[in-house]
């Protein structure tokens, strides 16, 4: 049952004590890094832990590699590492007895389990360290062991429920290399659930953004950064002033940048022969132009604000 | 290439069957459970009764070492009698062992991994709720059959090997199917409702403590109410060994006293304790359904 996308989800409606946590929530999220964007409260433990299996959907399916989530939760979790947000582990063990046995409980044969713990912990960065007992172990060692424990049985597809919590700048670092080195390198697909941007702009080339419950918008980083909003940024030869009073009077939003540079925000529908036009008749050069992207933040900014009233602006295909 | 030297690599190999992996969760526990202090003490002193039938059944063969010591034959050979009641007194006499290994290796199989949240991780792994529930009440399981249907049959064995009786165990099939049957209903309820308080509490303490009063109390309760409402009035509307129900050591001995073939201590048919034993099981199954779960919603 091989499909080409990580995950489709059709409609997935989840309710919590009485109250609907996602809402309708349709998307097709191909294999790779993919970010799972929101604020706190918007969905995105629960959406993680809904394709789990953990909590059964009112409406709507989820499908993992084309596997249903709902059932078939031994095959999906079969292909999931997940690693929780939450402080976890089996006490009474040490770093590799306790991912050995994780991956025991995946149906590694023991002596493979044992071979694998090895690897992943040091993969993971966990050297000596790793025949000391979990509780000795400060956060960011704990992290590593949670995504140790979540790669041991070799998934297809990692979960990573906030991954950086509790983690210092350094470690913050060294930790998305780790995910990125996995998510590009090592052929995983991975799930990244954050409410940190800077995060998921470094490891994912996918993002999906949750905002109370429903999706605000999702697509390739990339395309969402370029889309709707055409914004351009200009200089002018001299005296700036004409061609700004030229663009003001035909309704377009210009404002002053620093060092001379002026920001120009075209409709969807304008071309940047307007620019030249009103340059043109204002008896102006332009000696620069280059179109800015839109930081992951202002996608997230406006996905959010086109959940509240408008329609979201950027469902980019992918 | 040295382990050290070794970055990640992906597994070509193939994976067990997916129904061996609550023997995982079973065979950590029991280990777990055998390196606990004090707890090999305790599982000696639980098995002194079984080297006293042992010794019983020696003596049974050797009636003319005790008479030669002065003890009088046909007394003698009535104390010593090797029959169902002999098997069925040894089940019974190990009801306070089997409530002591319940709690030292029960208390904490669920409790711990609340404490530490490792639910999520476990069913986060391929494996079902009843794969946990499995492996965890195994653990139990094992200890208690060490108890009681494990020496039970090495009795069996012991006498057939005194008396060198090798058709003893065909011949006494049915003894044996009933010792098989009164364990299990001995330890099955005892296993199910340490894991039901065990996945009521994030402390081992509080388990034990919980378990204590459901096992205790009751027991307390019944023998009041039988000897306070003994009245004739109320006896017309209500039996007094109606109350009996109400308390797990009271339908044991009556249906172990059924499955033996022995006189009952309640007047109740022992269809109704069956009927108590059942809401035992119902309610211990239903607190593991709402405790078991991947995700903890506060409401």
């Amino acid at each position: 049952m091989e499909s080409t996308s990580a995950l489709q989800i059709e409609n997935l409606t989840v309710q919590l004590a009485s109250k609907t946590v996602l809402q309708e929530i349709s998307v097709t999220m191909p294999r790779g890094a993919i970010g799972l964007l929101g604020p706190n409260g918007a969905g995105k433990s629960t959406l993680l832990k809904t394709v789990m299996g953990f909590i059964p959907p009112v409406k709507g399916t989820a499908l993992v590699f084309g596997y249903n989530c709902a059932k078939q939760g031994a095959e999906v979790r079969q292909m999931i590492g997940y690693m929780p947000e939450e402080d976890t582990y089996i006490p009474g063990m040490s770093a590799v007895e306790f991912v050995s046995y994780c991956g025991l409980l995946c149906g590694l044969p023991p002596k493979e389990a044992m071979l694998r713990a090895h690897q992943v912990l040091h993969y993971c960065g966990l050297g000596e360290a790793r025949y000391r007992k979990v509780e000795t172990y400060s956060t960011g060692m704990r992290q590593r062991i949670k995504l140790a424990q979540a790669l041991v049985h070799d998934p297809d597809l990692l979960f990573l429920d906030e991954p950086t919590n509790g983690l210092d700048p350094l470690g913050r670092k060294a930790m998305l290399e780790l995910i990125s080195d996995v998510a590009h390198n090592k052929g995983i697909s991975v799930i990244l659930s954050s409410h940190l941007l800077p995060d998921v702009e470094m490891v994912c080339d996918h993002v999906m953004v949750l905002f109370q419950g429903k999706l605000a918008t999702s697509g390739r980083i990339q395309d969402l950064k370029q889309l709707a909003q055409k914004s351009y940024e200009v200089r002018i030869k001299g005296d700036a002033e004409p061609f700004v009073n030229v663009m003001r009077e035909r309704g377009i939003a210009i404002s002053p940048k620093r060092d001379g540079f002026l920001r120009i925000l075209l409709t969807e529908n304008m071309e940047t022969d307007t620019l030249f036009e009103a340059a043109r008749d204002s008896g102006t050069q332009i000696r620069h132009i280059t179109r800015e992207e839109m930081t992951l933040k202002e996608v997230f900014a406006a996905a959010i604000q086109s959940t509240n009233g408008e329609p979201a602006p950027g469902h980019a295909e992918t | 290439m040295p382990v050290y030297e070794q970055t990640y690599r992906h597994y070509e190999g193939v994976y067990r069957p997916r129904t061996l992996i609550w023997t995982i969760i079973a065979s950590r526990g029991i280990r777990r459970v055998w390196q606990t202090k004090w707890f090999k003490m305790v599982l000696f002193f639980c098995l002194a009764p079984f080297l006293i039938r042992a010794i019983q059944i020696y003596l049974s063969v050797n009636l003319e070492l005790l008479q030669w010591m002065g003890f009088p034959a046909q007394q003698v050979e009535e104390l010593l009698a090797i029959d169902d009641l002999f098997y069925l007194n040894f089940l019974q006499s190990q009801m306070f062992a089997c409530f002591l290994i319940t709690l030292i290796a029960g208390a904490d199989l669920i409790a711990s991994d609340r404490r530490t949240k490792a639910l999520t991780l476990y069913l986060s792994k391929p494996i079902t709720r009843l794969d946990y529930l499995f492996g965890k009440g195994a653990v139990a399981l094992t200890y208690l059959y060490g108890v009681t249907l494990i020496p039970a049959l090495l009795l069996m064995f012991l006498y057939a090997f005194f008396h060198e009786d090798w058709g003893y165990f065909w011949s006494q099939r049915t003894l044996f199917l009933r010792i098989v049957v009164y364990a299990h209903v001995l330890v099955l309820p005892m296993v199910l409702m340490i894991l039901a308080v065990s996945s009521l509490s994030k402390s081992k303490v509080n388990s034990v403590v919980m378990f204590c009063v459901i096992y205790l109390i009751p027991l307390a309760l019944c023998n009041i109410l039988r000897e306070t409402l003994d009245d004739p009035i109320i006896t017309r509307f209500i039996p007094r060994d109606f109350w009996s129900l109400f308390c797990i050591q009271n339908i044991w001995a009556q249906l172990g006293n059924t499955v033996f073939h022995q006189d009952l201590p309640y007047e109740m048919h022992w269809m109704w304790y069956a009927a108590g034993m059942a809401v035992v099981w119902i309610l211990c199954g239903w607190v593991l359904h709402r405790q078991i779960q991947a995700v903890e919603v506060v409401k």
